[in-house]
């Protein structure tokens, strides 16, 4: 499964559990999901927990210390290196 | 924050014009990490030039929290309670500092500006051994720590974001230097010019006869005060690591735009805020969190961040009035307002209640805890 | 050339924001400059009260020295025509830079008035002298002090509306020495002398004295005519042997060159001196002038 795969399913999820419409022109797989007012911290601890449900991987403090998890692509690279 | 002094900001002008031009012919010989590792040599230079006790207080605190790192990343047995214990010790200066506030009869020898910012990249630089288990260079470190851009007050650093950096800096291109040179002038604007006279316009509102439209002048320019203060330094700390292919994380994001107190602090001295949310997050992460764990990390990082600020009772208030504030905001789920869903009227109101909230804040900061009470009453006289 | 041209227009915020603050000193180094001087809204220091009272191009015959040198020569009580170019911590190496410059054009005479105070290397300097400022300091940086209190003053004055300093300093004189000071002052000043200058012994005047041979030079170059005064010293206070050293180098320097040496270091009595050596205004002065005019002429 590529990046760009992985990206996309994190996506659809993010915008139909925080809403996000469609056309909103601020949101992107770019955007940082907390400091844009998408997500909070609560909300951080579901995405984990969707991700590590659905790829079925170990997200450990470890990740969340060493890489940076703010943006939809972030989240989707340490799925990727979790894969390989 | 020494650039105010026209010295001091010359000097740091040049060691930056320097950083930059050392960056560049390394990188033209493939050896960019020489040229980094060498911004060492200028942070200290720099130091020395302002005083040289603080040198020495600053070489001695890299090397002892230098040490914890290594040490915490040999010990196998019992490596929890030693992560604890080495955190805590990072504080003991700064803890000292703000004991002497108490205890006039204390020694106070030795000079620490900035240490409130170093000492939580000392524990965050903890935190990534505790947790990833990988090494820190001793070299990386040190220029981590001392980055003379960032020294004195921020933004602060995490240490992941600020190896990601330094192994990949960014070469100076003409756009970016126009970029970097254009925001370091609209800093200096900011803080030297438009806060100097709102500094003053502010102080001598303060003295006058209270009345409650007097107390909202001062509390909006005491937010205005500390915005320019601030966002005034970042953007020439910024600029400055900027030139020297460093990315200085960004410290304010539009806070006005901010429809909840809990986003208020995601666009508001982002890097403080940040860091004590997510240690406090890193610790109880991995277990599902409900809405009383989340009101509860809200509390304590606006609780640490107030105490953070000053060790007195005016603080602890101001922590706890804050704390509740954001702990009510996760509870009853409304710490996120989807700008497109909810009318603009209710939008705007939440970034007013959000903004004002914190303005009223500020005049703890600005003004100090017997004036800013004096403020507050004046809002009571009609 | 397209390439150039392409890279000059990207760098074009760069280029002028350079041009622009370059034209911006050296126009502040012109209008500004002859506001300080003739505005008398600043303080002047002892060159630029100099200047003000002589703004001819050539100084033709210059007394130079330290403040030594002010309290003691009267150009008012004087008929030789010198200029008192008396500056505070007006060093032998000072003079050497001024000369190096275009700033003073000396006409045909030179006297310097030497003291312990301008020969030792680590006696202080006034860094608002002009001959202080590096070649890469820009000017607006130099003059900051005055530029901001001209410019908060200027600001402060549109907002209030009353006067900002106007002329408060036109009369503005240097400074002079009245009466004298008690034994206990004095001698708790040469304690403070010895224990910060003369301890250095001669070698801590090595640059002085080598500026004293280049200003030699210098004058013979220029076909300025030299002469040397060793300024008055207190007779109360007995000379140690760094002093007498000192003395004696400068007048082997001056013999090896033909330079001819006044030396006035015994020729006073204590009433003269306010201290070590400043003489005082209302007598020490009148007593010096009766001895250097003659000379002078």
């Amino acid at each position: 499964m590529g990046i760009a795969e992985i990206t996309t399913i994190i996506d659809k999820y993010v915008r139909e559990r925080f809403e996000i419409e469609s056309d909103d022109p601020d949101y992107s797989d770019e955007v940082n999901l907390f400091d844009y007012g998408y997500v909070d911290s609560l909300g951080a601890v579901e995405i984990i927990m969707f991700v590590e449900e659905h790829f079925g991987c170990r997200i450990s403090q470890k990740d969340i210390s060493k890489y940076p998890m703010n943006t939809v692509r972030e989240i989707a690279e340490v799925v990727l290196e979790k894969l390989q | 924050m020494w650039f105010l002094q026209t010295d001091i900001l010359i000097r740091m002008l040049i060691a930056c014009a320097i950083a930059a031009i050392a960056f560049a012919v390394a990188r033209h010989y493939g050896k960019e990490q020489l040229a980094m590792n060498g911004f060492l040599l200028l942070d200290l230079l720099l130091i020395l030039y302002v005083s040289e006790k603080l040198l020495v207080f600053y070489i001695g605190y890299v090397l002892i929290t230098y040490g914890f790192v290594v040490a915490l990343k040999k010990i196998k047995k019992g490596r929890r309670f030693w992560f604890v214990l080495l955190c805590l010790s990072c504080l003991v200066p700064f803890l000292y500092t703000r004991a002497t506030e108490f205890f006039a009869f204390l020694p106070y020898g030795l000079i620490m500006i900035g240490i409130a910012y170093n000492m939580l990249k000392a524990i965050d630089a903890l935190y990534y051994t505790y947790y990833t288990d990988e090494p820190i260079p001793f070299l990386t470190y040190a220029n981590y720590m001392l980055f003379f851009p960032v020294l004195t007050a921020g933004p602060i650093f995490r240490y992941r974001d600020f190896k990601k950096t330094f192994y990949a800096p960014e070469p100076l291109s003409v756009e970016s230097a126009t970029y970097f040179t254009k925001r370091f002038i609209l800093g200096m604007f900011k803080k030297v010019v438009v806060l100097a006279l709102i500094f003053r316009l502010m102080n001598h509102c303060a003295v006058l006869e209270g009345h409650w439209y007097l107390s909202l002048a001062i509390t909006a320019l005491s937010y205005l005060t500390l915005y320019l203060d601030m966002s005034g330094y970042a953007d020439i700390a910024i600029s400055m690591g900027g030139v020297m292919g460093v990315k200085v994380p960004e410290n304010f994001k539009q806070p006005l735009k901010a429809p909840s107190f809990t986003q208020f602090w995601r666009n508001w001295h982002i890097t403080l805020s940040d860091w004590i949310r997510e240690h406090i997050f890193v610790v109880v992460s991995g277990k599902r969190l409900r809405r009383i764990q989340g009101a509860l990390i809200g509390f304590f990082t606006m609780f640490f961040m107030c105490l953070w600020h000053g060790f007195s009772i005016a603080y602890l208030i101001d922590g706890i009035l804050l704390g509740a504030v954001m702990a009510s905001e996760n509870l009853l789920g409304i710490t996120t307002v989807n700008k497109r869903k909810v009318k603009k009227s209710y939008y705007i109101f939440r970034c007013i209640a959000a903004n004002t909230i914190f303005a009223l804040n500020s005049l703890l900061l600005t003004l100090g805890a017997p004036t800013a009470l004096q403020v507050l009453k004046g809002f009571l006289i009609w | 050339m397209k390439k150039v041209l392409s890279f000059l227009k990207r760098c074009r915020f760069l280029l002028f924001l350079l041009i622009a603050l370059l034209l911006l000193d050296v126009s502040l180094s012109v209008v500004f400059d002859r506001y300080t001087m003739t505005s008398g809204n600043f303080s002047l220091n002892d060159y630029e009260i100099t200047r003000r009272d002589h703004p001819e191009e050539i100084w033709d015959k210059v007394f130079y020295g330290n403040s030594a040198v002010i309290s003691a020569y009267r150009e008012d009580l004087s008929d030789s025509g010198y200029i008192n170019f008396g500056v505070d911590y007006g060093s032998l190496i000072s003079l050497q830079t001024i000369l190096g410059t275009d700033e003073v054009s000396i006409g045909s005479n030179l006297v310097v008035g030497l003291n312990w105070a301008a020969m030792f290397d680590n006696m202080e300097t006034n860094p608002n002298y002009f001959w202080n400022r590096s070649f890469l300091e820009p000017y607006s940086y130099f003059q900051r002090d005055r530029l901001y209190a001209a410019f908060t003053g200027k600001l402060k004055s549109m907002a209030t509306g009353d006067p900002w300093a106007e002329g408060s300093y036109r009369e503005q004189t240097k400074s002079y020495y009245y009466a004298a000071l008690s034994d206990e002052e004095l001698a708790d000043k040469v304690a403070e002398y010895e224990k910060r200058y003369w301890s250095t012994g001669v070698e801590g005047c090595g640059d002085n004295l080598a500026s004293l041979q280049r200003v030699i030079e210098q004058c013979q170059e220029k076909g300025i005519h030299l002469r040397v005064v060793l300024m008055p010293w207190n007779p109360t206070i007995e000379k140690p042997e760094v002093i007498l050293e000192l003395n004696d180098a400068i007048k082997s320097i001056c013999a090896d060159s033909g330079i001819e040496v006044l030396d006035l270091s015994d020729t006073f009595e204590a009433d003269c001196f306010y201290d070590l050596g400043h003489m005082n205004y209302e007598y020490g002065s009148h007593r010096f002038m009766e001895v250097i005019d003659p000379w002078l002429q």
